[in-house]
């Protein structure tokens, strides 16, 4: 029989052994999501940082239930929605080229566009969703992680239709302004 | 627990994880030593008041005094003891909506588990109403308690319109982002 201190002991070790796992697996993951919401390289360090902080806090209350992707997700898209605190109405979201190429979230047809045309709709597009809501940035930020319309819904707890509408809406918005400022700048 | 500055690589996570376990350790130390306070004080003043009532004859009042204040003393330990859960183990792997109202419930003064303090309160109240060493009047008493607790609610609401309310008004907000057009 196991007396209480070596239980307690092989308890630890045994969430040590789970929490360095997933870190070392998720690890590029969780910096990307750092990146979104932080330009600075030391608040991104920070951010990452926290957000171990609250995986091992959360282990314990990991079921499996949703999928460690997910799981991971939630994590990060709550400590970067309440790490940001007092500054987070003016939070920023930084996205790389190579993310919107990815995911073209919306449909830029890259292949016959001019690469200047493409930086320039880049740069107003990064301009155009820093003017989202906190909410509408996380959204796009699981978008460009590739995420799928049902992980999102886990991710911030509304339903798949609710969801689609909502990315449906926020990209439409995105288009209209993009379309708006091409326009003035002609 | 606050990070430091220090950059997380995966090389450093065993010591990275030897200090989170260590915090672990030394917030659940500092909690138990909190409750060792509360669950000494209670036996104590029930102890206290059977000795007086039996040995030194003391009045039913005074024993039902010292009951109120052992009460009280319960509450005060079961109530905190649920708030310090509560605060401390925040599961950030909840779905953000779930999360985020979990926040506006915390950080709404006089929710549900903290209306306890009141209860609490009244037992010291009723305590104190019936201590005999007091030669004050029974509305003096009232006067000055309940001054010292409408001091102190002031000094907390002052300290929530400061540092909590942002706090909750900024998760209110993202609520109603997330739920608008839902």
């Amino acid at each position: 029989m196991l007396s209480n201190v070596q239980k307690q002991y092989r308890n630890s070790s045994m969430k040590e052994d789970k929490f360095n796992k997933i870190v070392q697996e998720n690890s590029e993951r969780i910096r990307r999501i750092c990146r979104y919401y932080n330009s600075n390289v030391q608040d991104q360090d920070d951010m990452f940082q926290e957000i171990l902080i609250n995986i091992w806090k959360s282990l314990d209350n990991f079921r499996g239930d949703a999928s460690i992707s997910t799981w991971i997700y939630r994590i990060a898209v709550n400590t970067a929605l309440t790490y940001t605190g007092k500054a987070y109405k003016n939070m920023k979201l930084t996205i790389n080229i190579n993310d919107v190429s990815q995911v073209n979230i919306l449909d830029f047809d890259h292949d016959t566009e001019s690469k200047e045309k493409v930086e320039s709709q880049f740069e107003a597009l990064q301009n155009e969703l820093n003017t989202l809501s906190v909410i509408d940035k996380s959204l796009i930020s699981l978008t460009l992680e590739g995420l799928s319309m049902k992980e999102i819904a886990q991710v911030i707890g509304i339903t798949e239709p609710n969801v689609k509408v909502k990315i449906h809406r926020i990209k439409q918005q995105l288009k209209e302004n993009l379309t708006a400022s091409n326009h003035e700048t002609k | 627990m606050k990070p430091n500055k220090e950059n997380i690589t995966l090389n450093d996570l065993g010591a990275f994880t030897s200090k989170l376990q260590e915090k672990d350790k030394k917030y659940a130390t500092q909690s138990k030593r909190l409750q060792y306070v509360y669950w000494f004080l209670i036996p104590f003043y029930l102890i206290l008041g059977t000795y007086d009532y039996i040995f030194d004859g003391t009045t039913v009042k005074e024993f039902l005094s010292q009951v109120s204040f052992a009460i009280a003393m319960l509450v005060f330990a079961l109530t905190f003891r649920k708030l310090a859960k509560e605060y401390n183990f925040v599961d950030y792997s909840e779905p953000t909506l779930t999360m985020l109202k979990k926040v506006v419930k915390r950080y709404t003064p006089f929710h549900g588990n903290s209306r306890w303090v009141f209860v609490a309160l009244i037992f010291l109240d009723a305590g104190l109403c019936l201590k005999r060493q007091f030669d004050k009047d029974l509305l003096h008493i009232q006067i000055v308690f309940l001054g010292a607790i409408a001091i102190s609610i002031c000094v907390g609401l002052i300290l929530w319109l400061n540092k909590y309310k942002p706090i909750r008004d900024a998760a209110k907000q993202l609520i109603n982002d997330i739920e608008m057009n839902n």
